[in-house]
C-alpha cells in the first residue's frame, strides 16, 4: 500500500501472452479481471507502471491507465489543494503539540488514601490536568508524593502519550500496640516531682518529692491481698530539673568574601562518554564555589542521551571577622537552648543564669538552667518466674 | 537424486506444485504461463502439459514468474500431459 499501485486495462487479441510476457519479465502482478475476450484488468506496482506499458506494446497489446493509488499520487493530489494539506498539517502539528500536555489522570490502587488527596498534593506539586509533561519528571514526582503522602507505601507515575496513570499502594495501618504490656514508670533524671497525673497503677511517690533517675515513680504492680497483677502503668509526672555546662565558640571566624572572578566550563556528556567543551579548565578549585546547571535535550515524550551540563566556579577568598561579645553571646545561649530542648522529651526551660566570657581565641559560656520536663519514662516488668527472686 | 538428497522434487525437476485451499483458491508453482483465461475456465501451462482448472467467477489474484494463484469457485481441475 506504501509503495502504491497502478490499474491498468489491457486491450488486445491476446491479453493472457501479455501476462506471460510480464510474469517472464518478473513483473508480478494481482487482482487480474477478465472483461472480455480482448480487455482485461490488472494492477501493478506504482513503480513499475512504465515498464509494464512497455511490455504490454510487446505482447501487442495497449494498457490503459485506470487510476494511482498511493502516497506519491495523494501527496500530488494534495499539492493541488493546498488549503487542505495545511489543514491536515495543522492538526497533526496540533496533535504533536497537545500531547506534551497532561489531559487524563488515572489514579489506580489502595483505597486507604483517596484518589482527591493524591490530586490535591499533585496540584500543589503543579501537576495537574493541562500541566506540560516538560514541567515534571516522573520519577522526581513519584518520589514528591511520598514525601507527602505518608500513608503510601509506594507510588508509581507511568505517562503515556498525554495521559498520565498514577498507580499507588497504601501503607497498612497497624494498631498501636503496647510495646510493653506490663511495665512501671520511673524517673528519667533527677528533680523535684511538680505535677502528677496517674491514670494506671500505682503511684510511689507525690509532688514535692525529690526524685532520683531510675526511680520507680509509678508501679506496675498492683496489690490484690491474694495476687498480684501486673499492668503497663501510665501517666504523665512533670518535675523542676536542672542543668549545668559549657558551651563554646572561637572569637574569630572565617567569611568568604566572593573576588568576582567567575569560571564557566561546559561539558556535553553523550551516554557515558563525557566531552569538555572549555578549553583552560586548569585553575585552583579549593577558593570555589561550585554550581552545575545541566540541560537535557528531550522532546515531549522521549528524552535524549545528550546532557549539557555547564559548571559555574565562583571565587573567593577567607577574611577573618571578629566575633562581637555580645553576638558571642547571644549565639551561645541559643545553643546551649538549642541542646537542653533536644535532650528534653517535653518541657520548658524557666530560667536560665550564665556567665560569658572569651578566655584567648575563645568565648565560654558556663549556663544553669532550670527547667520543667517531663520525668517519667516506661521501665518493662520483667517476668518472675515461681522460685526466681525479684 | 533428489530423494536421495532430501530436496523436494518440485525445486530441482521444475514439475508443478498445486496448493489448493478448500474451492475458493488455487496456487500453482512453477507454471509456464496462461494458455486460454475465462472466468469458467482456466488453461494454464506447465512443464509436460497443461493444468485446467474449472469453476466459475474465476480471477488470477496473483501472477509472477514461479507463482500463479486462481481465485474464485473452483469446481474441477484437470491434467492434461
Amino acid at each position: 500500500m506504501l509503495k502504491g499501485s497502478c490499474r491498468l486495462r489491457l486491450t488486445g487479441a491476446a491479453p493472457e501472452d501479455c501476462l506471460n510476457i510480464f510474469a517472464q519479465e518478473g513483473l508480478a502482478v494481482r487482482d487480474v479481471q477478465r472483461e472480455d475476450e480482448l480487455h482485461y484488468l490488472l494492477t501493478v506496482p506504482a513503480r513499475q507502471e512504465a515498464k509494464a506499458i512497455s511490455l504490454a506494446q510487446k505482447g501487442y497489446c495497449e494498457a490503459e491507465v485506470l487510476w494511482r493509488r498511493g502516497p506519491e499520487n495523494l501527496l500530488k493530489k494534495g499539492l493541488k489543494r493546498p488549503v487542505l494539506l495545511l489543514g491536515i498539517f495543522a492538526v497533526l502539528a496540533l496533535c504533536f503539540y497537545l500531547q506534551s500536555f497532561v489531559w487524563v489522570i488515572e489514579i489506580d490502587g489502595c483505597d486507604t488514601v483517596e484518589d482527591i488527596e493524591i490530586l490535591q498534593a499533585m496540584q500543589e506539586m503543579g501537576v495537574e490536568i493541562g500541566s506540560s509533561c516538560a514541567d515534571f519528571d516522573s520519577v522526581e514526582l513519584r518520589h514528591r508524593l511520598l514525601q507527602a503522602l505518608p500513608r503510601l507505601s509506594w507510588v508509581a507515575v507511568n505517562r503515556t502519550g498525554c495521559r498520565l496513570r498514577v498507580l499507588t499502594c497504601g501503607r497498612e495501618e497497624k494498631e498501636a500496640k503496647s510495646e510493653y504490656p506490663a511495665a512501671h514508670l520511673i524517673a528519667l533524671r533527677d528533680g523535684v516531682v511538680t505535677e502528677l497525673n496517674v491514670s494506671e497503677g500505682v503511684e510511689l511517690c507525690k509532688v514535692g518529692d525529690t526524685v532520683k533517675a531510675g526511680q520507680i515513680l509509678v508501679s506496675g504492680l498492683e496489690d490484690y491481698g491474694l495476687c498480684l497483677k501486673a499492668v503497663r502503668a501510665e501517666g504523665e509526672i512533670f518535675g523542676r530539673t536542672w542543668y549545668t555546662g559549657t558551651v563554646l565558640r572561637p572569637a574569630v571566624e572565617w567569611e568568604k568574601v566572593y573576588t568576582g572572578r567567575v569560571f564557566t566550563g561546559r561539558s556535553l556528556i553523550i551516554g557515558r562518554k563525557r566531552i569538555n567543551l572549555s578549553e583552560n579548565s586548569s585553575f585552583s578549585q579549593v577558593f570555589c564555589d561550585k554550581i552545575i546547571d545541566t540541560k537535557q535535550f528531550a522532546l515531549p515524550g522521549y528524552r535524549f542521551p545528550l546532557i549539557l551540563e555547564t559548571v559555574s566556579y565562583r571565587e573567593y577568598r577567607l577574611q577573618p571577622v571578629e566575633c562581637l561579645a555580645e553576638e558571642a553571646e547571644e549565639s551561645l545561649l541559643s545553643a546551649w537552648h538549642r541542646g537542653l530542648q533536644f535532650g528534653m522529651i517535653g518541657g520548658t526551660i524557666e530560667e536560665t543564669r550564665h556567665r560569658c566570657e572569651k578566655y584567648g581565641e575563645w568565648y565560654i559560656l558556663r549556663a544553669e538552667s532550670t527547667c520543667k520536663e517531663l520525668l517519667s519514662r516506661l521501665q518493662p516488668i520483667e517476668p518472675i518466674y515461681e522460685g526466681e527472686q525479684p | 537424486m533428489a530423494e536421495a538428497l532430501a530436496i523436494p522434487p518440485e525445486a530441482v525437476t521444475e514439475l508443478p506444485l498445486v496448493s489448493v485451499r478448500g474451492n475458493r483458491s488455487v496456487c500453482i508453482e512453477n507454471h509456464r504461463g496462461i494458455v486460454g483465461y475465462s472466468e469458467d475456465c482456466v488453461q494454464i501451462a506447465v512443464k509436460r502439459g497443461s493444468i485446467f482448472v474449472f469453476g466459475q467467477e474465476l480471477h488470477i489474484a496473483c501472477m509472477s514468474r514461479r507463482s500463479l494463484e486462481l481465485r474464485g469457485r473452483i469446481n474441477r481441475m484437470e491434467w492434461e500431459g
